[in-house]
């Protein structure tokens, strides 16, 4: 019952924030220059011929005029039609393949990073200061300090050698897609490794883990039955957003890799000043990051005991 | 960026315990014996002899890759302003022309005239690297001190005023859901990008996470005993949140700073790759970058992309492994 | 557990530290079959491109080049660049000039992208519907203008702007039946068959069209194909799938199968390698690469130079500085008004120091001292820029410091007597997105500054990096001094003479003191500025020039037009820097048709893949045998 009372709750003021991060996103729409709405044939238009555009896009009505109609049209699914990118087109019909693909690619990408990046830093962990703990902590400097554009472009270029694979994605050849996802996923790893050798660490002073082995069970079995089922708790929260933020791409893997995903989406919208297009995909940023944070705080609730189920004290932060 | 959070939740955390264990520590029996009344040491004040923040610098300076650290980036700094003024440099933004041809020097390798070479249109690499440094550094450095003063102001006001911690919630959540990236992209696409834009850029988000961290602090600090008997004697708010609350907080505002100058580097990197970095008579890091990564694909080049990737890892590496130690040290625990 | 994390561990280590060391170099292009054929077995050709077609509607955009495979025009240039009837079977040219006849094709159908038949053939009605679409200003096609040469279409275009009634009939394009169409003239324009081959003069089916209303060219999709090839697969910014078409009238010419063209953000920098790895078989080799592709054997033999193309580039004194109050756009006025101080503008850019950031090799080959590139347009067997006293200034490359400073001298005694306000201050935009203009850039910067000393000129850049350059610099005088272009829309020197003309969005020029003479609406032309003017000095030179209907005293007049701009030292001109450098490619460049403009250059026809790259050997090899065989093609065609 508390539990449902705590996501109704949860939920409404989701929504709330939702909303206004939504209208506040499209009035910082208003500032982007007019010429976004005209596309290729801008150049050869008459004023008139621009204002009747513009016009007819609602632009020229005041603002919260403009705000009641954009909620008007969002609650009918509607989130407008590109201009450049491809002309005509419904800004969801565009998004939408791009999101699965990134989505694909996304979603192994954080089960390798999980699977590989976690073992490894309880590892680490384990022998502090031992061998695996150093390279591990080289490899995560590496990680770290080199530009992801910079190394992302060495393992295309190496690792297409070296295997005699495809330097480019071709859909339908999974060889081609084992680069992308190792590029994807090297990040994550290091983060992952660094997080759980941390939390492994700090939690082997606590009390409780103190209090274990003074039981008598083996380190081994204090860091498995232990730390490491409770380190899946803070997980619990951060584990939405990870899933969900797939959905985003990669900026620079898709576009070394010619992958058609979300990554650069936005920074061609707002290139080839497609203002419709940008709009809706900043709004499906933000839509995004509001849930991932709403699925979080519930998946936290469900998973944590030691949370009370009340939202009286200003909230999550 | 990627250990920021964990790191700053587990400085805090520490803080906390670190400070409940020492006063558990210390405030044993035989603490308690009875003391006959003297009318003039009732009027001094117990000192004991422990300043944490003499401890701090005393671990932090103990361990000698950190001294070493340390001193590398303070000689890096220096350089960097320095180097201007030595004799010999050049020019970051001259083309250097061959002199009989007029035609540019363009993709000299490293050589005694030009140390770290040209080039793809003849500018000397070594002093665009320093110059680049120079602006990148400025750009962390700026960005990290107005986020940190505009992120304390708010969170201060945030974690101390009860009242107004559902409002500035609400505000938090609202801007914390426009992710940043794509606010970053936005505005430096609306007004057109150059130095003062990307400072304003990183500044616009940089704050929101301090202003969070600090206001957690905050909640923690501002019920401890001894800011309640502050209060209760009337002291206003204001003088108790800085002479009690901020110089707790200055751990927490070092290390985000400190981590805030690698942050601003890799922002600015992803700004120019995308096309909106600052203009080519600015040298920077992540112009030089991007630059370099054009001509990657020739061996012979490959040194354009080497040595602009050196001074990144270098900065970026320095300041993460300055934070961890800080961090460590900060924790009284370690403290001897 | 812990052995697996370890090996990963150390794999990824491992890989990283080899990649590092410079793996890239060893690719093995893979060299194609010894077979005795020249051609290679697989004629697909693969490419990678990072810029995507966004507009699928032909009649309005204004450049060409993406669709032009797809749809053909009424006359082609072959591979020696003499035109061929194409959609038209053959034609005929009234005496006076004016008036051309265009027997159509019978037989060509209207397609789907798929390939299947829309149910109609193309007829001589189906130009008249694209006039018609393109001379309506609120399809705001780009194209209009190019159809300005035909009688009434001006008048036409104009009066609809102005909101009022127009009769198409009083348009000089008639369908008189369904296999004959008439094209009728204002005046005798002896390149009027190149301007068909620009985006106007493709047909359009008036049901199809009617029928799509807004739709029309929304996607490949969504326009009807009678080209050589049909769009099989499209996703924009993925990939863009050619394939011959196999109901095309000449199919027999059309020799590539396949066209797969792969969309990559980094195309610039992966292409080359990709080559390497037999991925592709196109790619431009950037610049800063040629170097050490020529120095590698493996890698030269694939190199082959790039044939210019004619867009010219050159640099423009702006007469309508609008740009900020702190960069003192009045100063600018003042000294640009001053000839002295022109001239010394334009002996004083280094024209070798801008083309060598396109290629440090020749840079001499792409070098101009003309707008109209030499050997594009000869009459009475003289080039034209050997004529009306452009002979004065193709002598050498115009660069002269000393001349300069001399100039630069008088200029600033003079100068300081009208009080301009010294260093003058002179802003100069460039284009981020292009790395050799941005170059170019600072080069200019650097030279002039030196040659002239800080404290007489200080040069600003500025980068503009959106998509609208032109737009947010030169076209609205944001700008001193910067380098314009323009490319040719057809086979005449008429067409370099549109940019610097009054009303045009290039040039300012006719707001230079005692250049043309303020008017009103009623007595004048509207500029770009805003204003109106009237007797353009220039203007006047080229509209007599247009008057004579001789071609070498066409040119001779033209030409001293253009000598004006340059004697005025209002243009400083450049060179033809687009389409410079090398490629390595399987595509042999005398297949291709040979034209400079318009949708031609786009072409695949007539194109094979070869079995074996053309080296720069093979490749001088095949010029020369072409150039045999262009004299004896031209000579038949006489």
């Amino acid at each position: 019952m508390d539990m449902l009372k705590y996501s109704i709750g949860r939920l409404l003021r989701s929504l709330i924030t939702l909303f206004i991060v939504l209208s506040m996103v499209f009035l910082l729409m208003r500032l982007m220059p007019v010429e976004g709405y005209f596309g290729a044939r801008g150049d050869n238009m008459a004023p008139e011929v621009k204002e009747q555009i513009l016009k007819s896009l609602g632009l020229l009505d005041p603002w919260y005029k403009q705000l009641v109609s954009f909620w008007g049209r969002l609650l009918h699914g509607d989130l407008g039609e590109s201009i450049v990118y491809r002309r005509g087109a419904s800004c969801a019909s565009i998004i939408g393949p791009k999101i699965a693909t990134s989505f694909r690619f996304g979603i192994v990408s954080l089960l390798i990073q999980n699977i590989v990046g976690l073992p490894l830093g309880v590892l680490m962990a384990n022998k502090k200061n031992g061998v695996v703990d150093k390279l591990g902590n080289v490899y995560i400097l590496i990680i770290n300090a080199v530009p992801a554009a910079v190394y992302y472009l060495l393992l295309q270029l190496g690792g297409s050698n070296i295997f005699g694979i495809s330097m480019i994605y071709r859909p339908g050849d999974v060889s081609t897609m084992i680069l992308p996802v190792i590029c994807l996923s090297l990040g994550g790893i290091a983060t992952n490794a660094m997080w759980m050798r941390r939390y492994m660490v700090d939690q082997m002073n606590m009390d409780y883990i103190r209090l274990a082995k003074a039981k008598g069970l083996s380190s081994k079995k204090v860091a498995f039955s232990h730390v490491v089922r409770n380190a899946f708790i803070p997980m619990a929260q951060s584990l939405p957003r990870s899933i969900i933020f797939t959905l985003a791409g990669s900026l620079y893997v898709e576009s070394l890799f010619s992958i058609p995903g979300m990554g650069a989406l936005l920074v061609t919208a707002i290139q080839r000043q497609d203002n419709t297009l940008v709009q809706a995909v900043v709004l499906l940023f933000s839509a995004m990051s509001v849930v991932s944070m709403l699925l979080g705080d519930i998946a936290m609730v469900i998973c944590d005991p030691r949370i009370k189920l009340t939202s009286g004290k200003g909230g999550r932060v | 960026m990627f250990s920021q959070f964990h790191l700053k939740n587990r400085l805090y955390d520490k803080m906390e315990e670190g400070i409940k264990e020492k006063l558990e520590e210390e405030l044993t029996d035989d603490l308690f014996t009875e003391a006959p009344f003297n009318a003039k040491e009732a009027e001094t004040t117990s000192f004991e002899n422990y300043s944490y923040w003499r401890s701090t610098l005393k671990v932090f300076l103990s361990k000698k890759t950190t001294v070493f650290i340390l001193s590398f980036l303070l000689i890096l700094l220096v350089f960097c302003f320095v180097q201007p003024y030595l004799p010999g440099q050049k020019d970051p933004n001259r083309i250097f022309n061959n002199p009989e041809t007029g035609i540019q020097l363009k993709n000299v390798a490293p050589c005694a005239e030009f140390w770290f070479g040209t080039n793809t249109i003849g500018q000397d690499l070594w002093s665009r690297i320093w110059a680049g440094t120079r602006t990148s550094l400025f750009i962390g450095s700026v960005t990290a001190v107005v986020s940190a003063v505009i992120g304390i102001a708010f969170g201060c006001i945030w974690g101390y005023a009860k009242k107004m911690d559902k409002v500035f919630t609400e505000i938090y959540n609202v801007l914390d859901n426009i992710p940043y990236t794509v606010l970053r992209t936005l505005i430096t696409y609306i007004l057109s990008p150059s130095l003062g834009t990307m400072i304003f850029v990183m500044c616009l988000t940089g704050w929101i996470g301090i202003a969070r961290l600090i206001r957690n602090l905050v909640l923690v600090v501002r019920d401890r005993e001894y800011n309640l008997a502050s209060r209760c004697l009337g002291t206003p708010a204001s003088k108790i949140i800085i002479r009690n609350v901020v110089p707790q907080l200055v751990s927490v505002i070092m290390l985000e700073t400190a981590l805030a100058i690698p942050a601003a580097i890799g922002t600015e990197v992803y700004l120019t790759y995308i096309g909106l970095g600052l203009p080519v008579s600015i040298p920077s890091l992540g112009n030089l970058i991007n630059e370099g990564r054009m001509v990657m694909l020739v061996s012979s080049l490959r040194y354009q992309l080497f040595f602009p990737v050196l001074a990144v890892s270098a900065i970026t590496i320095s300041f993460y492994a300055l934070g961890n130690a800080f961090s460590d040290a900060s924790d009284p625990r370690n403290h001897k | 557990m812990k052995r697996i994390a370890l090996c990963v561990l150390l794999a990824t280590l491992a890989v990283v530290s080899v990649f590092a060391s410079g793996a890239a170099e060893k690719g093995t292009p893979v060299a194609a079959s010894a077979s005795d054929s020249r051609y290679a077995k697989d004629q697909t050709l693969k490419m990678v491109y990072n810029r995507e077609i966004s507009e699928w509607n032909y009649l309005t955009y204004s450049a060409a080049g993406d669709w032009s495979n797809y749809i053909d025009n009424l006359v082609e240039y072959d591979k020696y660049g003499i035109v061929r009837g194409a959609l038209a079977e053959s034609w005929t040219v009234s005496d006076d000039g004016l008036v051309y006849t265009f027997k159509i094709r019978k037989g060509v159908a209207w397609q789907y992208s798929d390939g299947s038949k829309y149910g109609q053939d193309v007829k001589a009605q189906d130009w008249v519907t694209s006039a018609k679409y393109v001379l309506d200003p609120k399809n705001a096609a780009g194209t209009a203008d190019y159809m300005f040469t035909i009688k009434g279409a001006k008048a036409y275009y104009q009066a609809l702007a102005a909101g009022e009634q127009a009769d198409f009939s009083t348009v000089g394009v008639k369908a008189l039946d369904d296999y004959t169409l008439e094209f009728t003239l204002e005046s005798r324009t002896s390149y009027f068959l190149s301007t068909l081959t620009f985006n106007w003069g493709y047909p359009t089916n008036a049901d199809y069209l009617a029928a799509m209303g807004d739709n029309f060219g929304l996607s490949p999709n969504d326009f009807l194909y009678n080209g050589a090839y049909l769009v099989e697969a499209f996703e924009p910014e993925f990939y863009r799938y050619d394939v011959k078409n196999p109901l095309y009238w000449d199919k027999d010419n059309v020799f590539i199968e396949r066209i797969e063209n792969t969309y990559n953000a980094e195309a610039e920098t992966l292409a080359p390698e990709l080559f390497l790895r037999g991925q592709i078989n196109y790619a431009k080799i950037p610049t800063a690469m040629v170097d050490d592709w020529l120095a590698t054997p493996e890698k030269a033999q694939y190199l082959q130079p790039l044939t210019a193309e004619r867009t010219t580039y050159w640099y423009a004194v702006n007469f309508w500085p609008t740009y900020d109050a702190k960069y003192d756009p009045e100063n600018w006025l003042i000294a640009a008004n001053n000839l002295n101080f022109r001239k010394a503008l334009y002996y004083g850019v280094n024209r070798t120091a801008i083309c060598s950031v396109f290629d440090a090799r020749n840079p001499e080959q792409y070098m101009l001292s003309t707008i109209t590139p030499s050997n594009f347009a000869a009459a009475g067997g003289k080039d034209y820029t050997q004529m009306g006293g452009l002979e004065n200034y193709t002598l050498d490359n115009q660069f002269n410091p000393e001349l300069a400073k001399d100039y630069m001298t008088k200029a600033v005694a003079e100068l300081k007597a009208v009080g301009c306000k010294f260093p003058i201050i002179c802003y100069m935009p460039y284009r981020t997105s292009d790395t050799a203009q941005t170059n170019v850039a600072q080069v200019v910067e650097q030279q002039l500054e030196n040659l002239f000393g800080k404290d007489v000129m200080d040069i600003v850049i500025e980068g503009y990096p959106r998509t609208d350059y032109k737009n947010l610099t030169g076209r609205i005088g944001n700008d001193s001094f910067m380098l314009q272009w323009w490319g040719p829309d057809f086979l005449d020197p008429v067409t370099y003479t549109e940019p610097n003309k009054l009303g045009q969005k290039y040039s300012y020029i006719y707001m230079a003191d005692g250049v043309a003479e303020a008017a009103t609406a009623e007595d004048g032309k509207k500029g770009n500025d805003g204003g109106y003017w009237k007797n353009y000095i220039y203007d006047q030179m080229v509209d007599a020039a247009k008057a004579e209907t001789d071609d070498v005293a066409r040119f001779e007049k033209m030409a001293e037009a253009e000598a004006w701009l340059i004697e005025n030292a209002y243009v400083v001109p450049v060179g033809t820097l687009a389409g410079t450098g090398y490629a390595a490619s399987y595509l042999d460049p005398t297949e291709h048709m040979n034209a400079y403009f318009g949708a031609c250059m786009y072409r695949y026809k007539g194109q094979h893949i070869l079995a074996t790259a053309l080296n720069s050997q093979t490749f001088a090899e095949a010029m020369a045998k072409w150039s045999e065989e262009r004299t004896e093609a031209l000579k038949d065609s006489i």
